[in-house]
């Protein structure tokens, strides 16, 4: 019985160019949001001393943007390696929960697809395919495409901040103009609002929002969401076991 | 430690590479060599919202009035629009229009 019932799961989730172009273009406003941070790291990165092609290569291979603003902190004419390498491997480590929530698409179609559509995850195209998983949608095409779609403007905006500096500094000096430096804020919380199903959410969520703010006070980097994502996933494990 | 700076940085790039790549096959590598059970399938359903929540409340800590306000409005918008650019325009110029208007 169970091989029966694992074929038929499996032969429902697919990977088609449709899901991915779906999911690039449904990603287009988050990446947007991405655009103005990738000005910001380009600016910031030729400030530090990179080459915008340095910054470039950068967000090429790294792309990671919340760890490549990180270690702009510890860029010198004598790079740390060991400290870079730290401390991307911390700010990143909230992504192995991540990976492991799309446990349900990934691993339903071919490894060499399930891998290389992960180098491209960010926190932005994950929400949102997350989202769409959890929407009952079965086309894993959706995370590739839009992990492209936030590929291309983050490598677009390092581009033109790192090679424009000397006039964008004059223009976008100030995001909070714009209202853009809550643009991220604004973001999760809609797709956390697309989560809702009903009051019996609210203990595992209260217990998310609590680890998160006190490991948030207590630890540098990026470690509260991991903190905040652990509690509430076992939070709810007990609740519905 | 490496010398030349062209040498540094290309090993800087390449175990930030390694390092950021670890991080996003790491948690599919787990997940994949486990049958869950029903527990660690409550888990896994709970876990993507409860990131959102890690992710979103610390930024509203120390906000201001026009921060808050339009996060509430951003909310409504998603809750009863479902669409994600309508929300998210909703907080964006909410956020400007009250920062430029009302609490300058």
């Amino acid at each position: 019985m169970k091989p029966k019932l694992q074929f038929q799961e499996k032969s429902k989730v697919k990977f088609s160019r449709e899901g991915m172009f779906d999911g690039f273009l449904k990603c287009v406003p988050l990446g947007l949001g991405v655009f103005v941070y990738g000005i910001v790291f380009g600016m910031l990165a030729v400030q530090a001393g990179m080459t915008p092609f340095q910054a470039q290569i950068m967000s090429l291979t790294v792309f990671a943007g919340a760890a490549q603003l990180m270690v702009l902190e510890l860029w010198a004419p004598q790079l740390p390696v060991l400290a870079l390498f730290l401390t991307t491997l911390a700010v990143n480590m909230r992504h192995l929960l991540m990976g492991a929530a799309m446990r349900d698409w990934l691993v339903h179609i071919p490894p060499g697809k399930s891998y290389f559509s992960l180098f491209f995850m960010t926190d932005e195209s994950w929400a949102l395919s997350v989202k769409e998983m959890d929407s009952g949608k079965k086309d894993a095409g959706f995370l590739l495409g839009s992990g492209l779609c936030i590929y291309s403007f983050w490598n677009f905006a390092t581009f033109v901040g790192s090679s424009t500096s000397f006039w964008m500094d004059k223009y976008l000096a100030d995001p909070a103009v714009l209202g853009l430096d809550f643009a991220f804020t604004i973001v999760f919380i809609a797709l956390l609002t697309f989560f809702w199903r009903g009051k019996a959410q609210i203990p595992v969520w209260m217990i998310a929002a609590a680890t998160a703010l006190l490991a948030f006070t207590l630890f540098p980097g990026k470690w509260y969401i991991i903190f905040g994502g652990l509690a509430g996933g076992i939070a709810g494990a007990l609740r519905n076991a | 430690m490496l010398e030349n700076h062209d040498l540094q940085f290309a090993a800087a790039i390449v175990l930030m590479t390694v390092a950021t790549y670890f991080t996003r096959a790491g948690g599919l590598f787990i997940i994949s060599r486990v049958t869950p059970s029903p527990r660690i399938r409550a888990f896994l359903d709970h876990m993507p919202a409860s990131i959102l929540v890690a992710i979103v409340v610390p930024t509203l800590i120390g906000k201001g009035p026009a921060e808050l306000i339009s996060a509430g409005a951003t909310m409504l918008t998603a809750l009863y629009t479902r669409s994600l650019t309508i929300a998210m325009l909703t907080g964006l110029i909410s956020v400007s229009m009250l920062r430029a208007l009302v609490f300058t």
